[in-house]
């Protein structure tokens, strides 16, 4: 089911030419503890 | 699979409706009005990548990342909402809001009543799914997001997600309704009805002022939740993760103590759900869903999403789930076409009912 979710919505952005933020630009807020970069879940539960 | 997470996420508040209070659909009015919600990844400079997640019955504005940096306050739909999952937190802004009449930070029943200082309890007054997703549309006019890329929801949030299309179609490009209905059966209500009659037969309920004594409608509000959670496993799925095992005993006891496995999950889900949820805001939701029917007022399904047939839809059903079984979807998807809209169907082939939505969103 997610990868269907994933797969429509990325028909949308196509279609629709939506405007996708630079990963770059992710505020720090999020993930702030690993200056904004992917954090695995399982070492953050570890 | 990426095991990817938004981090760490505070939940924030939106009040509304403090000069003009908010018409209801039952033409009762409310103010003010909070909503409390959370917002994931970051809004484009045109503010077109903004993605709507709409919760069920129980669930709460935080669908994902860690609230207020503790890691045992997973959100709901953490699987689904974060960098490089479904909902790509690097790529689309997404809002989670709590429903109003819930008990998760929006106005509710347990709420303090500003002309009394007390809380609501019953003098709260009956909401709808319709008036849930007018409060929400009011935090997306106060955020200043005139159009949603997508809006999303399973159960409950997939009725949100039909109204969202239906009664306010320009405001959304996309809609994915999973494990839901465009109309609530005779049999949803039916269980609704069970549920509510266990929170009215426990003597603390004591007709919904119940705040500030020291003994809540526990028992009532678990037995409810108990009915709920049968609902969303299917047959199979109690076959194959309890079957009749016992609970720390090799033979029958011959006796009224817990000993099947299933009996034992069940008061386990019970007990734990009256420690996170108001047994008024259950009587409110529960009201809210049983209300829900799209085909209203002209009859017609289709008629209700004619002006929706420029929205995209996913639709998502689950082949085991007894609570909205798929015909329900097709019945929807059938309408949507008829509408004109572009529907992409999926009956996921499935053994756990409509708790293969929920299993880790708590529904």
């Amino acid at each position: 089911m997610t990868n269907l979710i994933g797969s429509f919505l990325e028909r949308l952005v196509r279609e629709e030419g939506i405007r996708i933020p630079p990963a770059s630009t992710t505020p720090p807020r999020y993930g702030a503890e690993d200056g904004g970069k992917r954090t695995k879940l399982a070492e953050l539960l570890a | 699979m990426h095991h990817y997470t938004v981090g760490n996420v505070t939940t924030e508040y939106f009040t509304f409706a403090e000069d003009e209070p908010f018409c209801l659909e039952s033409g009762a009015s409310i103010g003010p009005v909070t909503l409390a919600y959370e917002t994931y990844g970051q809004l484009n400079a045109d503010r077109s990548n903004t993605i709507l997640i709409s919760h069920a019955l129980s669930g709460s504005a935080h669908a994902a990342g860690f609230l207020d940096g503790d890691v045992e306050k997973v959100g709901w739909w953490d699987d689904c909402i974060g960098p490089g999952k479904a909902f790509d937190t690097n790529r689309f802004f997404v809002i989670c809001s709590n429903v109003v009449g819930s008990c998760y930070g929006s106005t509710g029943p347990a709420s303090v009543d500003a002309t009394t200082g007390k809380p609501f309890g019953l003098s709260f007054p009956v909401v709808t799914v319709g008036d849930m997703v007018r409060a929400q549309e009011k935090l997306l006019d106060y955020l200043g997001i005139d159009r949603i890329l997508c809006v999303a929801g399973g159960s409950m949030g997939g009725m949100q997600v039909l109204e969202w299309a239906a009664h306010h179609p320009a405001r959304v490009r996309a809609a994915i309704p999973i494990a839901t209905t465009a109309v609530h059966s005779p049999m949803l209500i039916a269980f609704s009805e069970v549920g509510r009659q266990a929170i009215y037969a426990d003597p603390a309920w004591n007709h919904g002022a119940y705040y500030d004594k020291p003994n809540k409608p526990d028992a009532g509000l678990a037995v409810a939740r108990m009915v709920g959670h049968i609902t969303y496993l299917s047959e199979e799925s109690m076959h194959l993760k309890f079957g009749r095992r016992l609970q720390g005993m090799e033979k029958y006891g011959y006796e009224f103590e817990t000993e099947f496995e299933i009996e034992s999950y069940l008061k386990y889900n019970g007990l734990k759900f009256t420690r996170r949820f108001d047994a008024n805001s259950y009587l409110y939701v529960t009201k809210a869903m049983d209300y829900f029917d799209l085909t209203q007022p002209t009859g017609s399904l289709a008629a209700t999403f004619a002006d929706a047939s420029h929205v995209k839809f996913l639709v998502v059903s689950f082949t085991s789930d007894w609570l909205y079984p798929s015909y329900h979807s097709k019945r929807l998807v059938s309408a949507l076409t008829a509408a004109g809209a572009d529907v992409t169907y999926l009956d996921v082939k499935s053994s756990w009912g409509m708790m293969h939505f929920c299993w880790r969103s708590i529904r």
